[in-house]
């Protein structure tokens, strides 16, 4: 007594189909599950046992042989109790085999019989439907996550019996309809920049980053607004597109974020980590890979309030992903890459007690306090942020002033525009947008006239600038440019753009 | 008579009328012990009879743990040693007898730890 019944192992973001065979022997009464299963893979069968009994089957008492297949591959992941549970039930003659033929199996099982929710379903689900699978059973609660991909399927159950009932006495589950399908689409998140008193000069900063993605640092005395305008720049961006929300959806489903309030993720993440975060949880790992919060950024932001308090391993860590766009781990799991494109802002008192070069406060600092505070970021991580925006305390009239700022609606349909310039512009590059622009693409892209050269030659010197310091102004003009809308680089977008890196003098130089 | 004893008394007429020749009952050693050792034809089958009158704690045979069966092997590894057999073949069965609303079932499950 032989049945075969399909589902699937998660393997990073991807999953790869996995054939479970079981097999019923006489012999004493055992349950032994081989080909590579993880702890809660082999945990599986105290469950299956009770969920099988409760939900009013017997429990063949047999010699029981489980076998995942591909047998080289590492199983992890409750996923698999369902589809053991469907082929003991076919083996014992309980459901007919033949009728299982072309469907497939995701969930955990809870003693009841009640099937829970997993981890991953969107993945596992695209894996199943890219090779063939015409109908898939899963837990209820994971149905809408699923159910934005299309071309499949998805039964939603509750219960073991209900699959039981639907082989042998045809009673009819309806296939899932998503309900958020129509609303996968992005709305204004709840915190608006219209809020946000005064300080227009860097909500329009802001605004050039989040045009081009352009990694940012905010240096301010405390309550000048630099956490609360961060917490707004992922309402500024453009909208997702259908693959980047699959793409960012995958990850959270992946992680375990996901669950019936929050099935998909439709909007540009904001993410804001402890400086207590550990190594781990910030680039992704453990045995089995999980994404650490530079993916669940992914198209996102990822901000570092008080960047000084950081361990400097931690910063160190953040350099590669924000290079490379992704992140490979390599456990003894496997290895998996999970992608990193974030944008990452950060924000920082200019000293210890905060206020050294403020104008209402005075600052009790010693010279050699403020460097060693800035000095706690690294040269190479401080040559990754494009922008260095000084903020000054808001004035008392701006602060009673009725809201007259710009609201994030206004704000991202500019940056909407620009983004659809640059990507317009870089079609045939392998790039999107202005921030990763090379130096080949520099001279390709951003000419600029005999006038202007003059200012950068001027500012070159008398700044001190390095040569990526030189290349990160031409880039943030040409973003300053689009956002303008026009194809130029004028000399006002230069020198407003060497504004944004003139914090390299004053604080690094001393 | 304990149910027990009258368990293995059921076993030892079953495996007798099946045409198996019995060699010894309830062999013991320190190892552990064995219920019934018996001839089938060339195979020396070593029998642990498992009786129960109800299956509100499931069925017989799901009461022999790996302590159990570990105990069976020795003991029987023990037998062949002492009887100095290295030619024969040999397995180890297991028979579960229930009793329920006055009727006897007999199940028996060859080459059972196998």
């Amino acid at each position: 007594m032989f049945a075969k019944v399909i589902s699937g192992s998660l393997n990073g973001l991807d999953s790869e189909v996995i054939t479970v065979e079981v097999d019923l022997a006489n012999g004493l009464p055992s349950l032994q599950v081989v080909g590579l299963p993880d702890l809660s893979v082999r945990e599986s069968k105290e469950r299956i046992r009770a969920a099988i009994s409760n939900s009013g089957y017997k429990f063949p008492a047999k010699r029981i042989t489980v076998n995942l297949s591909p047998a080289n591959t590492r199983k992890e992941g409750t996923q698999f109790d369902l589809p053991i549970a469907i082929g003991i039930l076919a083996a014992s003659g309980i459901i007919k085999l033949d009728l299982c033929e072309g469907y497939a199996f995701i969930g955990e099982l809870s003693l009841d019989g009640k099937i829970r929710h997993v981890k991953g379903a969107l993945p596992l689900v695209m894996g199943l439907r890219n090779k063939g699978i015409k109908g898939i059973f899963l837990p209820m609660a994971n149905a809408e996550e699923a159910s934005v991909i299309d071309r499949v399927r998805l039964y939603p159950v509750r219960y073991l019996s209900e699959i039981t009932e639907f082989f042998m006495r045809g009673i009819v589950i309806e296939p899932y309809e998503s309900k958020t399908i129509g609303k996968f689409e992005s709305t204004l998140l709840s915190e608006d920049f219209a809020e946000v008193s005064g300080q227009e000069a860097i909500k329009r900063a802001l605004q050039i980053a989040a045009s081009a993605s352009h990694n940012l640092l905010m240096i301010g005395p405390p309550g000048s607004g630099k956490t609360m305008m961060a917490r707004r720049i992922a309402g500024i961006l453009p909208g997702l597109t259908y693959e980047e929300k699959l793409e960012v959806t995958k990850i959270y489903s992946v992680a375990g974020e996901l669950d019936s309030q929050r099935p998909v993720i439709s909007q540009r993440q904001f993410r804001a980590p402890h400086h207590t975060i550990t190594q781990t949880a910030l680039v992704g790992g453990g045995r089995n890979p999980k994404p650490g919060e530079v993916s669940l950024s992914h198209y996102g932001v990822l901000f570092f309030d008080e960047l000084p308090e950081f361990n400097r391993n931690i910063l160190e860590l953040l350099r590669q992903p924000m290079e490379d766009e992704k992140i490979t781990i390599a456990r003894a799991g496997g290895i998996v890459t999970f992608p990193s494109k974030f944008m990452f802002v950060a924000s920082m008192n200019p000293c210890p007690c905060g206020y050294y070069g403020d104008a209402t406060h005075e600052c009790t600092c010693s010279m050699s306090q403020v460097r060693n505070y800035m000095a706690k970021i690294s040269g190479p991580l401080f040559d990754r942020l494009d922008m260095h925006l000084e903020i000054s305390p808001v004035q008392y009239q701006e602060l009673t002033r009725e809201h007259s700022g710009r609201t994030s609606f206004d704000m991202r349909k500019e940056v909407e525009s620009a983004r659809q310039i640059q990507i317009d512009r870089y079609q045939k590059e392998t790039i999107s947008y202005n921030s990763q622009l090379t130096p080949a693409l520099i001279r390709k892209y951003c000419g600029i006239d005999r006038e202007t050269r003059d200012l950068l030659e001027n500012a070159f010197e008398r700044l001190a600038l390095s040569a990526r310091a030189y290349n990160k102004i031409i880039k943030l003009a040409r973003s300053i440019a689009d956002l303008e809308g026009v194809e130029g680089i004028k000399l006002k977008h230069v020198a407003e753009a060497i504004q944004y890196r003139s914090l390299d003098k004053k604080y690094r130089g001393i | 008579m304990k149910f027990g004893d009258w368990g293995e008394e059921q076993a030892a007429r079953y495996v007798a009328k099946m045409g198996y020749e019995i060699v010894e009952r309830n062999f013991r050693c320190k190892a552990g012990e064995i219920d019934i050792i018996a001839r089938d034809g060339r195979v020396l089958c070593f029998v642990e009879v498992k009786a129960r009158s109800s299956l509100t704690f499931g069925r017989p045979s799901e009461a022999i743990t790996k302590i159990k069966r570990l105990h069976l092997l020795r003991t029987a590894q023990f037998y062949l040693l002492l009887h100095n057999i290295t030619e024969s073949e040999t397995r180890i069965d297991v028979i579960e007898i229930l009793k329920i609303g006055g009727k006897t079932y007999v199940n028996h499950i060859e080459n059972a730890l196998g």
